[in-house]
């Protein structure tokens, strides 16, 4: 038995209360009439000594206070660990029937949120596998052997490699799946009003390098650009108080001013000359490259790999979701030690403590009653 | 077979079971004397004139009814119990005793009456005779309550107009209160006959506290913090000391006396005084 809360056994303190009640009740001595007082002389104080009546009373009392505290403690039961068993765990979409019929023994599951039994209908879930078979590795007591059929290719992957702390059998059944559809938007440049022919120019080259027809009609005056678009401030000079503040709140801009201090280098020339700088600005991202756009003078915008470094600093590439299932096996690591599951026996705590309660009150009760009679 | 029985032959009036003080005819022979003109010749002993040629007349010691009185102490003190049995109060055992002592008076038909004395002052019952002055002192008992201090003597003047010289008085009390023993004394020394039943606690006779305890006196409220275990050997040697100088102060006033304790049967201190081998 472990105590979730520890520190509840402070409450034990309270058990001091009832004997210093106890106690403290005995002192002012109660007058005892006796006639032949004047054969009594007084001669020691009389000492206090440390004596308990209705000891039975003051037992269950104790005990009392103690359960209250046991149950601001939450202790909780360590059941023993159980048996091993193998489980096996078919991602939803196999054909579970044809992989049973190889191996009938063991404990078979769907790999779906609470693993249901294997004889009940495949559940149509979308929830990502590989976070499904954490849930289950941390589930699991060691020692439990698993084995997994998941589909090829495995979807739903996410950033991280998969790690169990477990030795897996990993197989794999090739089971067709549609790549998704997910057509990236590409970023939208918006220039300012008063952009010169040439940065435009080289503005339209850059769309059509990313594969965007046209570019969109310039601001006008000091407009500000849309949430989402791109602006694009082709001078020099700092950017408007305006622009600072919608970049400050999340906005995205690209300007040929100098770079602050701070900025970290995107993309460096073949001689390894820094070209593009990126630096955070409250909540947005300002993109610095220096110099007179005008792509017959400036080198910098002739650079092949600029268009390609711009796009990915303006438009990371979605991590893949799909993977080769026999690249994704898990790896073995040491995980933190999977917590065992605990039973709080509280009700039976709390079914105590009202029967205590019960028979203390019975005791005082009738305790009074015999004084009475 | 207790029998209340005076140790002075008193009583001059009525036919009774006890030795008085005036001869005549009856069962007792007390002595001869001459014949005198006026006896009955039936009285005359015919053997004793066979043998002395002269008239005496046979005389027997008639025997005269007493009037019994009891005289209750139930001043606050009364209500005393022993802790063992805390609904046992010295007064129930007094009214036992009382009880007791009106029974016996009642079979030998003597007359008995009550004197019942408490912070109130006196209550009294006239002495009679008969089943129906036992329910009166029946009753009488029942509603007396202990309280109170030993009344002033003036308070206490119907006493003597009442207990008439050659009556016999018991008293049925703690003997604790000095003012009552000073009347027990005058009453003696005025030819009444007086007994002392002191009824006593077991815990005044054991001392059975082993804890600190708070002693009140009841009658006049002083208190005393004590151990019982530290004060346990020199009370029982000063309570012992004081029993026995009310002995002798007792037995020097001609005053009979016996003694009564609460966990033990009521008729003890009446056997002790009137029993066979006991009391005059």
């Amino acid at each position: 038995m472990i105590l979730l809360f520890p520190l509840g056994l402070a409450a034990l303190a309270a058990g001091l209360l009832p004997l210093l009640i106890h106690l403290a009740r005995r002192h002012p001595y109660t007058p005892l009439d006796f006639a032949a007082l004047r054969w009594l002389r007084a001669q020691i104080r009389p000492r206090q000594r440390i004596r308990f009546d209705d000891w039975p009373l003051l037992l269950v009392r104790l005990l009392l206070l103690a359960a209250l505290a046991l149950l601001l403690a939450r202790p909780a039961l360590i059941g023993p660990a159980p048996v091993p068993t193998a489980w096996t765990v078919v991602a939803p979409g196999l054909d579970a029937t044809a992989l049973r019929g190889t191996a009938e023994s063991g404990n078979w599951r769907w790999l779906a949120p609470g693993f249901p039994a294997i004889d009940q209908a495949p559940p149509a879930s979308s929830a990502s596998l590989p976070s499904l078979l954490r849930e289950l590795d941390a589930q699991l007591p060691a020692g439990t052997a698993l084995t997994v059929h998941v589909p090829d290719p495995l979807p739903g992957l996410d950033g991280a490699r998969l790690q169990l702390s477990r030795e897996v059998q990993w197989h794999t059944q090739p089971m067709p799946v549609a790549p998704p559809q997910t057509a990236a938007a590409l970023p939208q440049l918006r220039v300012h009003g008063e952009a010169s022919a040439t940065a435009q120019h080289w503005l339209n080259a850059l769309q059509r390098a990313w594969g965007v027809q046209a570019l969109p009609s310039p601001l006008a005056g000091d407009a500000l650009p849309e949430r989402g678009e791109i602006g694009v401030w082709s001078r020099s000079d700092a950017l408007p108080a305006r622009w600072q503040t919608w970049l400050r709140d999340g906005g995205r801009a690209v300007s040929a001013g100098k770079p602050a201090a701070g900025a970290s280098i995107l993309l460096r020339n073949a001689e390894g000359t820094p070209l593009l700088w990126q630096q955070r600005i409250g909540h947005g991202v300002l993109l610095s490259l220096p110099g007179d756009w005008d792509a017959s003078s400036n080198a910098a915008l002739r650079d092949p790999q600029l268009p390609r470094a711009l796009l990915l600093a303006l438009q990371a590439p979605p991590p893949p979701r799909l993977g080769d299932a026999r690249d994704q096996a898990p790896y073995r690591s040491a995980l933190p030690a999977a917590t065992p599951p605990v039973r709080e026996p509280t009700p039976w705590l709390l079914l105590t403590i009202v029967l205590l309660f019960a028979l203390e009150r019975w005791m005082a009760s009738s305790s009074r009653r015999r004084v009475a009679a | 077979m207790l029998r209340l029985r005076p140790r002075l032959a008193s009583g001059a009036s009525g036919i009774g079971q006890h030795a008085s003080r005036s001869r005549g005819a009856g069962l007792e022979f007390a002595q001869y004397r001459a014949y005198e003109p006026g006896d009955e010749l039936r009285q005359i002993d015919w053997k004793l004139y066979a043998r002395s040629d002269r008239f005496f007349v046979r005389e027997s010691e008639r025997e005269s009814p007493i009037t019994v009185w009891l005289l209750l102490d139930a001043t606050a003190s009364a209500g005393q119990a022993d802790r063992a049995a805390p609904q046992r109060t010295r007064l129930d055992h007094m009214r036992g005793v009382a009880a007791c002592v009106v029974e016996l008076a009642l079979q030998q038909g003597d007359r008995f009456g009550l004197l019942a004395i408490n912070g109130d002052g006196l209550q009294l019952v006239p002495a009679a005779n008969g089943a129906r002055q036992r329910d009166r002192v029946h009753l009488q008992l029942h509603a007396l309550q202990a309280r109170g201090a030993w009344p002033a003597a003036d308070r206490l003047r119907p006493l003597w107009e009442r207990v008439r010289p050659g009556d016999l008085l018991l008293a049925i009390g703690d003997g604790f209160d000095e003012a009552g023993i000073v009347l027990l004394e005058q009453l003696a020394g005025a030819r009444r006959e007086v007994a002392l039943l002191q009824i006593l606690t077991a815990d005044e006779r054991d001392f059975p506290f082993d804890a600190g305890h708070r002693f009140r006196d009841p009658e006049t409220g002083e208190e005393l913090l004590g151990d019982g275990a530290a004060i346990r050997a020199d009370y029982l040697q000063r309570f012992a000391d004081a029993r026995s100088a009310l002995q002798s102060r007792l037995q020097a006033s001609g005053i009979a006396s016996a003694t009564g304790w609460l966990d033990q049967p009521l008729d003890q201190p009446l056997q002790a005084l009137f029993g066979r081998g006991g009391g005059a």
